[in-house]
C-alpha cells in the first residue's frame, strides 16, 4: 500500500475514482501514453461519451474508434480539461450530497433572474486556472437555512457570502487534493465572493473554459472551470 | 461535566455548524477564526478537544497545531483536522504532528459527534 493510500485508510478518508487518478498521472506523459489514455477513457462509458462529444461538438457515442481519434486529435490540453472537469464535478457533487444531502443533476442551462452570489478561487502551480460558482441569492439563502435551521443570522448577506465562499473552498480544496494525488501539484487562493447580476470574468487568449449547470430541488448553480495550457511537469 | 470544544475556522458557517452540532450535548463550544487566535483560545480555555481547519489567514492550522504541540500546558490536547484539503502531503504533515483525527470537508455533524465521543466522551443534555 502506498503512503497516500495508508494515510487515507488510517483517517478513514475515501480516495478518488481510480480511472481519473490514472488519467491525471498519464496526462503528464501524453505522447508516450496516448493509447493507454484512450484505454482508460474507454473504461468509463460516461467519460468516453464526454470526450468524444467535446471533440466533435456534441456528436458521437463514445465508441473505441471515436475515443482514440479524439485523444490523438485533441491532445493533452483538452484531455487535461476533461480530467479537471471530472475532478471538479466529483468535488462539487460530494460537497452538496454530503453537506446538504442534495444530489445535483446536470442541466443544459438554467434560467436565473436577478443577482447571484459569485465565488471565484484560483489554482496555481503545475496546473493553473480558476473555478467560478454562481448561485442565485434565493438559492444561497436556502443553503444557509439548510445549514443553520431556524436561527436567523444577524447579517443575512454576510453569512450568505460566507457560506458560498466556504462551499467553494471545500469544492476547491477537494479538487486541489485530487489534483495533488494525481501528481499535479498546485496551490489554492482564498476565495473571493461578490453579489452581482453577471460574473465579472475576463478570459485570457490561451484560457479554455467549460461551463456546467446543475439543479437540485430549489437550488440551481453554474460552475465555470477556466484552465490555462498545462505546464510541463518535472 | 461539560466538555470544552474549540473550533478554529475562518468560515463563520463552519463555526456555526460546529456550535449547532454540539448544542444537544453537555458541552461548551468556543470559536476562533484563525490559527493564532486558536492557540490563544486553547491556552486560555484549555479545551478538551480542538477542531482545526488548515487553510486560514494569519496562521495556518498546521502551524497552529505545531505551536500547540510545543506548548506544554496544551501539548496533549486532542486536535482533529477539519479541512477540505486531504492530499497525501497534508495528511502526512498532520500525522507527524500527532493529530487525533482527520475529517475531510464536506462533512456531516454526526462525524464530529462520533469522533468526539470516541476521544473524550459526550453526554446528551436532559
Amino acid at each position: 500500500m502506498s503512503d497516500s493510500a495508508a494515510l487515507l485508510a488510517k483517517f478513514k478518508l475515501s480516495p478518488l475514482p481510480e480511472n481519473v487518478l490514472r488519467l491525471g498521472k498519464l496526462v503528464q506523459g501524453f505522447n508516450k501514453h496516448s493509447a493507454l489514455i484512450a484505454e482508460i477513457i474507454l473504461s468509463d462509458e460516461k467519460l468516453s461519451k464526454r470526450v468524444v462529444q467535446i471533440a466533435n461538438r456534441g456528436e458521437g457515442t463514445g465508441t473505441k474508434e471515436e475515443v482514440e481519434s479524439a485523444v490523438l486529435r485533441l491532445g493533452v490540453d483538452l484531455i487535461n480539461m476533461v480530467v479537471m472537469t471530472e475532478l471538479i464535478v466529483h468535488a462539487l457533487n460530494k460537497t452538496f450530497t454530503t453537506m446538504l444531502r442534495t444530489p445535483l443533476e446536470p442541466r443544459d442551462e438554467i434560467s436565473v433572474l436577478g443577482d447571484r452570489v459569485w465565488g471565484m478561487i484560483h489554482f496555481k502551480g503545475s496546473a493553473n486556472g480558476r473555478v467560478v460558482i454562481g448561485i442565485p441569492v434565493s438559492a444561497a439563502e436556502w443553503i444557509v437555512s439548510q445549514f443553520l435551521g431556524e436561527a436567523a443570522p444577524e447579517d443575512p448577506m454576510e453569512i450568505v457570502q460566507d457560506v458560498v465562499g466556504e462551499m467553494l473552498n471545500i469544492v476547491g480544496g477537494n479538487f486541489k487534493s485530487n489534483l495533488c494525488d494525481a501528481g499535479v501539484d498546485c496551490t489554492l487562493s482564498v476565495p473571493s465572493v461578490e453579489v452581482r447580476e453577471f460574473a465579472k470574468l475576463t478570459i485570457g487568449d490561451d484560457e479554455k473554459r467549460q461551463t456546467l449547470y446543475f439543479q437540485a430541488d430549489r437550488l440551481m448553480l453554474s460552475l465555470d472551470l477556466l484552465i490555462n495550457p498545462l505546464v510541463s511537469q518535472k | 461535566m461539560d466538555r470544552k470544544i474549540l473550533t478554529v475556522d475562518d468560515s463563520k458557517m463552519v463555526r456555526m455548524i460546529v456550535e449547532k452540532t454540539f448544542a444537544p450535548y453537555n458541552c461548551i463550544v468556543t470559536a476562533a477564526s484563525d490559527g493564532s487566535e486558536g492557540v490563544e483560545a486553547a491556552l486560555r480555555d484549555k479545551p478538551d478537544i480542538i477542531f482545526m481547519d488548515i487553510t486560514m489567514p494569519v496562521m495556518t492550522g498546521l502551524e497552529a497545531l505545531a505551536k500547540i504541540r510545543q506548548t506544554p500546558e496544551i501539548a496533549a490536547t486532542p486536535v482533529v483536522m477539519l479541512t477540505a484539503e486531504s492530499d497525501a502531503q497534508r495528511l502526512g504533515a498532520a500525522d507527524e504532528l500527532k493529530v487525533a483525527g482527520y475529517i475531510s470537508k464536506p462533512f456531516q455533524g454526526d462525524q464530529l459527534v462520533l469522533l468526539t465521543h470516541k476521544l473524550i466522551g459526550l453526554t446528551r443534555k436532559k
